[in-house]
Protein backbone atom coordinates (compact mmCIF):
# COMPACT_ATOMS: atom_id res chain seq x y z
CA UNK A 1 0.00 0.00 0.00
CA UNK A 2 1.27 3.45 -0.93
CA UNK A 3 2.88 5.50 1.84
CA UNK A 4 0.47 8.35 1.14
CA UNK A 5 -2.49 6.14 2.05
CA UNK A 6 -0.80 4.98 5.24
CA UNK A 7 0.16 8.56 6.02
CA UNK A 8 -3.46 9.60 5.44
CA UNK A 9 -4.52 7.13 8.15
CA UNK A 10 -1.82 8.48 10.48
CA UNK A 11 -2.86 12.09 9.87
CA UNK A 12 -6.54 11.22 10.27
CA UNK A 13 -5.95 9.63 13.69
CA UNK A 14 -3.58 12.42 14.78
CA UNK A 15 -5.77 15.33 13.61
CA UNK A 16 -9.02 13.80 14.85
CA UNK A 17 -7.94 12.15 18.13
CA UNK A 18 -4.57 13.68 19.00
CA UNK A 19 -0.92 12.61 18.73
CA UNK A 20 -1.11 10.43 21.84
CA UNK A 21 -3.83 8.31 20.28
CA UNK A 22 -1.70 7.92 17.17
CA UNK A 23 1.29 6.87 19.25
CA UNK A 24 -0.83 4.23 20.93
CA UNK A 25 -2.06 2.95 17.54
CA UNK A 26 1.46 2.96 16.05
CA UNK A 27 2.75 1.08 19.07
CA UNK A 28 -0.04 -1.51 18.94
CA UNK A 29 0.51 -1.99 15.17
CA UNK A 30 4.28 -2.34 15.70
CA UNK A 31 5.10 0.35 13.16
CA UNK A 32 8.78 0.87 12.29
CA UNK A 33 10.47 3.44 14.51
CA UNK A 34 10.98 5.93 11.71
CA UNK A 35 7.21 6.27 11.18
CA UNK A 36 5.50 6.34 7.81
CA UNK A 37 7.15 7.95 4.82
CA UNK A 38 4.80 9.43 2.20
CA UNK A 39 6.70 8.41 -0.91
CA UNK A 40 7.51 4.80 -0.01
CA UNK A 41 5.46 1.66 -0.48
CA UNK A 42 4.49 -0.57 2.42
CA UNK A 43 3.22 -4.08 2.71
CA UNK A 44 -0.58 -4.33 2.86
CA UNK A 45 -0.29 -6.14 6.21
CA UNK A 46 1.12 -2.94 7.74
CA UNK A 47 -1.97 -0.98 6.65
CA UNK A 48 -4.25 -3.71 7.99
CA UNK A 49 -2.38 -3.75 11.30
CA UNK A 50 -2.72 0.04 11.66
CA UNK A 51 -6.43 -0.02 10.82
CA UNK A 52 -7.02 -2.94 13.18
CA UNK A 53 -5.18 -1.17 15.99
CA UNK A 54 -7.09 2.07 15.34
CA UNK A 55 -10.47 0.27 15.39
CA UNK A 56 -9.58 -1.32 18.72
CA UNK A 57 -8.24 1.88 20.25
CA UNK A 58 -11.22 3.95 19.10
CA UNK A 59 -13.79 1.20 19.65
CA UNK A 60 -15.13 1.54 16.10
CA UNK A 61 -16.05 -0.88 13.33
CA UNK A 62 -13.71 -0.85 10.31
CA UNK A 63 -16.49 0.51 8.04
CA UNK A 64 -17.29 3.40 10.39
CA UNK A 65 -13.61 4.26 10.83
CA UNK A 66 -12.93 4.15 7.08
CA UNK A 67 -15.95 6.31 6.31
CA UNK A 68 -14.73 8.88 8.85
CA UNK A 69 -11.34 8.71 7.15
CA UNK A 70 -13.00 9.49 3.79
CA UNK A 71 -14.83 12.47 5.29
CA UNK A 72 -11.60 13.67 6.91
CA UNK A 73 -9.76 13.50 3.58
CA UNK A 74 -12.11 16.05 2.04
CA UNK A 75 -13.17 18.24 4.94
CA UNK A 76 -10.13 18.76 7.18
CA UNK A 77 -8.04 21.92 6.60
CA UNK A 78 -4.86 19.79 6.53
CA UNK A 79 -6.13 17.93 3.47
CA UNK A 80 -7.16 21.00 1.46
CA UNK A 81 -4.94 19.87 -1.44
CA UNK A 82 -6.95 16.70 -1.90
CA UNK A 83 -10.28 18.53 -1.71
CA UNK A 84 -9.07 20.92 -4.38
CA UNK A 85 -7.91 18.13 -6.66
CA UNK A 86 -11.32 16.48 -6.33
CA UNK A 87 -13.14 19.78 -7.00
CA UNK A 88 -11.38 19.94 -10.36
CA UNK A 89 -13.79 17.15 -11.33
CA UNK A 90 -16.76 19.42 -11.99
CA UNK A 91 -18.60 22.66 -11.31
CA UNK A 92 -21.41 20.94 -9.39
CA UNK A 93 -21.96 17.66 -7.56
CA UNK A 94 -23.60 16.03 -10.60
CA UNK A 95 -20.56 16.79 -12.77
CA UNK A 96 -18.33 15.62 -9.94
CA UNK A 97 -20.19 12.29 -9.86
CA UNK A 98 -19.70 11.87 -13.59
CA UNK A 99 -15.99 12.70 -13.21
CA UNK A 100 -15.51 9.76 -10.82
CA UNK A 101 -15.07 7.37 -13.77
CA UNK A 102 -11.99 9.41 -14.68
CA UNK A 103 -10.60 9.58 -11.16
CA UNK A 104 -8.53 6.36 -11.36
CA UNK A 105 -6.97 7.86 -14.52
CA UNK A 106 -6.47 11.28 -12.98
CA UNK A 107 -4.95 10.14 -9.71
CA UNK A 108 -1.78 8.71 -11.35
CA UNK A 109 -1.15 12.16 -12.87
CA UNK A 110 -0.57 13.26 -9.29
CA UNK A 111 0.92 10.07 -7.82
CA UNK A 112 1.92 7.43 -10.32
CA UNK A 113 1.52 4.30 -8.23
CA UNK A 114 -1.24 5.23 -5.80
CA UNK A 115 -3.24 2.03 -6.49
CA UNK A 116 -6.68 3.62 -6.71
CA UNK A 117 -9.73 1.36 -7.06
CA UNK A 118 -11.58 1.27 -10.38
CA UNK A 119 -14.72 3.41 -10.18
CA UNK A 120 -17.76 3.14 -12.42
CA UNK A 121 -20.81 5.35 -12.11
CA UNK A 122 -24.13 4.06 -13.43
CA UNK A 123 -26.86 6.68 -13.91
CA UNK A 124 -30.21 5.02 -13.13
CA UNK A 125 -32.20 8.17 -13.90
CA UNK A 126 -34.33 10.36 -11.60
CA UNK A 127 -31.27 11.35 -9.58
CA UNK A 128 -30.42 7.73 -8.68
CA UNK A 129 -26.88 6.49 -9.19
CA UNK A 130 -24.80 3.43 -8.40
CA UNK A 131 -21.09 3.75 -7.88
CA UNK A 132 -19.19 0.50 -8.33
CA UNK A 133 -15.89 0.50 -6.44
CA UNK A 134 -13.68 -2.33 -7.68
CA UNK A 135 -10.53 -3.19 -5.77
CA UNK A 136 -8.97 -6.26 -4.19
CA UNK A 137 -8.87 -4.14 -1.03
CA UNK A 138 -12.39 -4.00 0.42
CA UNK A 139 -11.70 -0.90 2.54
CA UNK A 140 -11.91 1.52 -0.38
CA UNK A 141 -15.72 1.41 -0.61
CA UNK A 142 -16.43 2.82 2.87
CA UNK A 143 -13.71 5.45 2.35
CA UNK A 144 -15.48 6.47 -0.89
CA UNK A 145 -18.77 6.77 1.04
CA UNK A 146 -17.13 9.24 3.39
CA UNK A 147 -15.54 11.11 0.47
CA UNK A 148 -18.91 11.31 -1.33
CA UNK A 149 -20.73 12.62 1.75
CA UNK A 150 -18.07 15.26 2.36
CA UNK A 151 -17.95 16.29 -1.29
CA UNK A 152 -21.76 16.63 -1.34
CA UNK A 153 -21.43 19.02 1.62
CA UNK A 154 -18.60 20.80 -0.15
CA UNK A 155 -20.77 21.41 -3.22
CA UNK A 156 -23.83 22.19 -1.09
CA UNK A 157 -25.76 19.26 -2.56
CA UNK A 158 -28.38 17.24 -0.67
CA UNK A 159 -27.75 13.53 -1.25
CA UNK A 160 -28.46 10.16 0.32
CA UNK A 161 -25.58 7.72 0.28
CA UNK A 162 -25.90 4.07 1.32
CA UNK A 163 -23.92 0.87 0.82
CA UNK A 164 -25.63 -1.66 -1.43
CA UNK A 165 -23.37 -4.63 -0.86
CA UNK A 166 -20.21 -6.41 -1.86
CA UNK A 167 -19.75 -8.91 -4.65
CA UNK A 168 -16.42 -10.40 -5.65
CA UNK A 169 -13.81 -7.65 -5.51
CA UNK A 170 -16.38 -4.90 -6.02
CA UNK A 171 -18.84 -2.99 -3.85
CA UNK A 172 -21.79 -0.84 -4.87
CA UNK A 173 -22.76 2.46 -3.30
CA UNK A 174 -26.25 3.89 -3.87
CA UNK A 175 -26.34 7.66 -4.37
CA UNK A 176 -29.59 9.64 -4.51
CA UNK A 177 -29.20 13.25 -5.56
CA UNK A 178 -32.15 15.13 -4.03
CA UNK A 179 -31.02 18.70 -4.67
CA UNK A 180 -27.77 19.75 -6.32
CA UNK A 181 -27.89 23.28 -4.88
CA UNK A 182 -29.42 22.74 -1.45
CA UNK A 183 -26.88 24.91 0.41
CA UNK A 184 -24.20 27.38 -0.57
CA UNK A 185 -21.32 24.90 -0.27
CA UNK A 186 -17.70 25.90 0.12
CA UNK A 187 -15.91 28.23 -2.26
CA UNK A 188 -13.60 26.93 -4.92
CA UNK A 189 -11.43 28.84 -7.39
CA UNK A 190 -9.25 27.16 -9.99
CA UNK A 191 -6.32 29.31 -8.88
CA UNK A 192 -4.74 28.02 -5.67
CA UNK A 193 -5.08 30.47 -2.81
CA UNK A 194 -7.66 32.47 -4.78
CA UNK A 195 -10.95 33.75 -3.43
CA UNK A 196 -13.94 31.46 -3.65
CA UNK A 197 -15.77 31.69 -6.91
CA UNK A 198 -17.42 29.46 -9.44
CA UNK A 199 -16.28 25.87 -9.69
CA UNK B 1 -25.93 30.83 -41.95
CA UNK B 2 -23.48 32.99 -40.01
CA UNK B 3 -25.88 32.94 -37.02
CA UNK B 4 -25.58 29.16 -37.05
CA UNK B 5 -21.81 29.37 -37.16
CA UNK B 6 -21.65 31.80 -34.25
CA UNK B 7 -23.96 29.57 -32.22
CA UNK B 8 -21.59 26.72 -32.97
CA UNK B 9 -18.49 28.78 -32.19
CA UNK B 10 -19.97 29.92 -28.89
CA UNK B 11 -19.99 26.30 -27.72
CA UNK B 12 -16.85 25.02 -29.45
CA UNK B 13 -14.66 28.10 -29.00
CA UNK B 14 -15.69 30.29 -26.05
CA UNK B 15 -12.59 32.42 -26.76
CA UNK B 16 -13.44 33.33 -30.37
CA UNK B 17 -13.72 36.87 -31.71
CA UNK B 18 -15.42 37.65 -35.03
CA UNK B 19 -14.25 40.82 -36.77
CA UNK B 20 -16.35 42.60 -39.43
CA UNK B 21 -15.33 44.35 -42.64
CA UNK B 22 -14.55 47.62 -40.82
CA UNK B 23 -12.30 45.94 -38.23
CA UNK B 24 -14.96 46.10 -35.52
CA UNK B 25 -15.79 43.13 -33.29
CA UNK B 26 -19.20 41.77 -34.29
CA UNK B 27 -19.42 38.67 -32.11
CA UNK B 28 -17.38 36.95 -29.42
CA UNK B 29 -17.42 33.99 -27.05
CA UNK B 30 -18.48 34.37 -23.42
CA UNK B 31 -15.02 33.62 -21.98
CA UNK B 32 -13.11 36.24 -23.96
CA UNK B 33 -15.82 38.76 -23.03
CA UNK B 34 -15.08 37.95 -19.37
CA UNK B 35 -11.50 39.20 -19.76
CA UNK B 36 -12.83 42.69 -20.50
CA UNK B 37 -15.80 42.77 -18.14
CA UNK B 38 -17.60 44.98 -17.45
CA UNK B 39 -16.64 46.58 -20.79
CA UNK B 40 -18.50 45.05 -23.74
CA UNK B 41 -16.23 43.69 -26.42
CA UNK B 42 -18.75 43.67 -29.29
CA UNK B 43 -18.68 47.02 -31.09
CA UNK B 44 -15.05 47.81 -30.21
CA UNK B 45 -12.37 47.88 -32.89
CA UNK B 46 -10.26 44.72 -32.69
CA UNK B 47 -7.10 46.83 -32.56
CA UNK B 48 -8.49 48.84 -29.63
CA UNK B 49 -8.97 45.69 -27.56
CA UNK B 50 -6.00 43.57 -28.66
CA UNK B 51 -2.39 44.36 -29.47
CA UNK B 52 -1.03 42.03 -32.14
CA UNK B 53 2.57 41.22 -31.13
CA UNK B 54 3.32 38.60 -33.77
CA UNK B 55 3.47 38.61 -36.70
CA UNK B 56 5.45 41.75 -35.94
CA UNK B 57 4.16 44.92 -37.52
CA UNK B 58 0.79 43.44 -38.47
CA UNK B 59 -2.24 45.53 -37.75
CA UNK B 60 -5.95 45.62 -38.24
CA UNK B 61 -8.17 43.45 -40.33
CA UNK B 62 -5.67 43.29 -43.21
CA UNK B 63 -2.94 42.07 -40.85
CA UNK B 64 -5.18 39.37 -39.39
CA UNK B 65 -6.31 38.21 -42.82
CA UNK B 66 -2.73 38.12 -44.08
CA UNK B 67 -1.73 35.95 -41.09
CA UNK B 68 -4.51 33.44 -41.79
CA UNK B 69 -3.74 29.99 -40.43
CA UNK B 70 -0.47 31.03 -38.82
CA UNK B 71 0.20 31.51 -35.13
CA UNK B 72 -0.68 34.85 -33.56
CA UNK B 73 0.62 36.32 -30.34
CA UNK B 74 -1.51 39.00 -28.77
CA UNK B 75 -1.81 41.04 -25.64
CA UNK B 76 -4.93 42.57 -24.12
CA UNK B 77 -5.05 46.35 -24.20
CA UNK B 78 -6.13 46.63 -20.59
CA UNK B 79 -4.05 46.99 -17.41
CA UNK B 80 -3.31 43.28 -16.92
CA UNK B 81 -1.95 42.99 -20.47
CA UNK B 82 -2.67 39.24 -20.46
CA UNK B 83 -0.83 37.42 -23.25
CA UNK B 84 -2.88 35.26 -25.59
CA UNK B 85 -2.14 33.06 -28.54
CA UNK B 86 -4.49 32.84 -31.49
CA UNK B 87 -5.22 31.81 -35.01
CA UNK B 88 -7.21 33.74 -37.60
CA UNK B 89 -9.33 32.54 -40.52
CA UNK B 90 -10.87 34.87 -43.10
CA UNK B 91 -14.65 34.78 -42.89
CA UNK B 92 -16.67 36.69 -45.49
CA UNK B 93 -15.28 40.22 -45.63
CA UNK B 94 -13.95 39.88 -42.07
CA UNK B 95 -12.10 37.35 -40.01
CA UNK B 96 -12.69 35.00 -37.07
CA UNK B 97 -9.91 34.76 -34.49
CA UNK B 98 -9.78 31.93 -31.97
CA UNK B 99 -7.81 32.76 -28.84
CA UNK B 100 -6.21 30.72 -26.08
CA UNK B 101 -4.11 31.36 -22.99
CA UNK B 102 -1.00 29.27 -23.39
CA UNK B 103 1.11 29.56 -20.24
CA UNK B 104 -0.72 32.72 -19.11
CA UNK B 105 -3.55 30.39 -18.05
CA UNK B 106 -2.02 30.10 -14.55
CA UNK B 107 -2.37 33.85 -13.97
CA UNK B 108 -5.61 34.12 -15.93
CA UNK B 109 -7.61 31.70 -13.77
CA UNK B 110 -6.69 33.85 -10.77
CA UNK B 111 -6.99 37.30 -12.38
CA UNK B 112 -10.39 36.62 -13.97
CA UNK B 113 -11.70 33.95 -11.54
CA UNK B 114 -12.25 31.56 -14.42
CA UNK B 115 -14.11 28.34 -13.71
CA UNK B 116 -14.28 25.01 -15.55
CA UNK B 117 -17.41 26.32 -17.29
CA UNK B 118 -15.32 29.03 -18.99
CA UNK B 119 -13.32 26.51 -21.00
CA UNK B 120 -14.44 24.49 -23.99
CA UNK B 121 -15.66 21.02 -23.02
CA UNK B 122 -12.78 19.44 -24.94
CA UNK B 123 -10.14 21.79 -23.53
CA UNK B 124 -7.54 20.10 -21.33
CA UNK B 125 -6.99 23.33 -19.39
CA UNK B 126 -8.52 21.82 -16.25
CA UNK B 127 -6.22 18.79 -16.48
CA UNK B 128 -3.26 21.14 -16.85
CA UNK B 129 -4.27 23.12 -13.76
CA UNK B 130 -4.82 19.85 -11.92
CA UNK B 131 -1.31 18.72 -12.88
CA UNK B 132 0.27 21.98 -11.76
CA UNK B 133 -1.45 21.68 -8.40
CA UNK B 134 -0.56 18.00 -8.02
CA UNK B 135 3.04 18.79 -8.93
CA UNK B 136 3.18 21.54 -6.29
CA UNK B 137 1.85 19.15 -3.65
CA UNK B 138 4.38 16.47 -4.64
CA UNK B 139 7.22 18.99 -4.57
CA UNK B 140 6.15 20.14 -1.11
CA UNK B 141 6.14 16.51 0.11
CA UNK B 142 9.55 15.96 -1.42
CA UNK B 143 10.88 19.14 0.21
CA UNK B 144 9.62 18.02 3.62
CA UNK B 145 11.39 14.68 3.17
CA UNK B 146 14.64 16.38 2.21
CA UNK B 147 14.45 18.68 5.21
CA UNK B 148 13.99 15.66 7.44
CA UNK B 149 16.92 13.91 5.78
CA UNK B 150 18.99 16.98 6.62
CA UNK B 151 17.85 16.61 10.20
CA UNK B 152 15.69 19.73 10.42
CA UNK B 153 12.25 18.31 10.64
CA UNK B 154 12.29 15.60 13.27
CA UNK B 155 10.23 17.60 15.70
CA UNK B 156 7.47 18.49 13.20
CA UNK B 157 4.18 18.00 14.95
CA UNK B 158 2.79 15.24 12.75
CA UNK B 159 5.85 13.07 12.91
CA UNK B 160 5.23 10.18 15.32
CA UNK B 161 7.89 9.74 17.92
CA UNK B 162 9.73 6.42 17.73
CA UNK B 163 7.71 3.54 19.05
CA UNK B 164 8.70 0.63 21.29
Amino acid sequence: MHGLINLAIQNFVTDSYGPQMWQAVAHAARLPDAGIEAMLRYDLTLTEAVLGAACTALNQTPDALLEDLGTYLVSHPNTEVLRRLLRFGGVNFLEFLHSLDELPGRAPLAVEDLGMPQLELVDLGHGEFRLNVRSPIAGFAPVMMGVLRAMADDYGALVLIAPVGRHGDGADIAITLLDSSFAAGRGFALAAGGAGGGG
Amino acid sequence: MSDDIFALLSVFCPMHVAVGAQGQITHCGASVEKLFAPTRLVGQQFDAAFHLIRPRGSQGLAGLRAAQGGGLQLELRQPRRTRLRGVAVAFGPGVVVNLGFGLSILDAVRDYTLSAADFARTDIAIELLYLVEAKSAAMAASRRLNLRLQGHGWRRKRRPSPTG
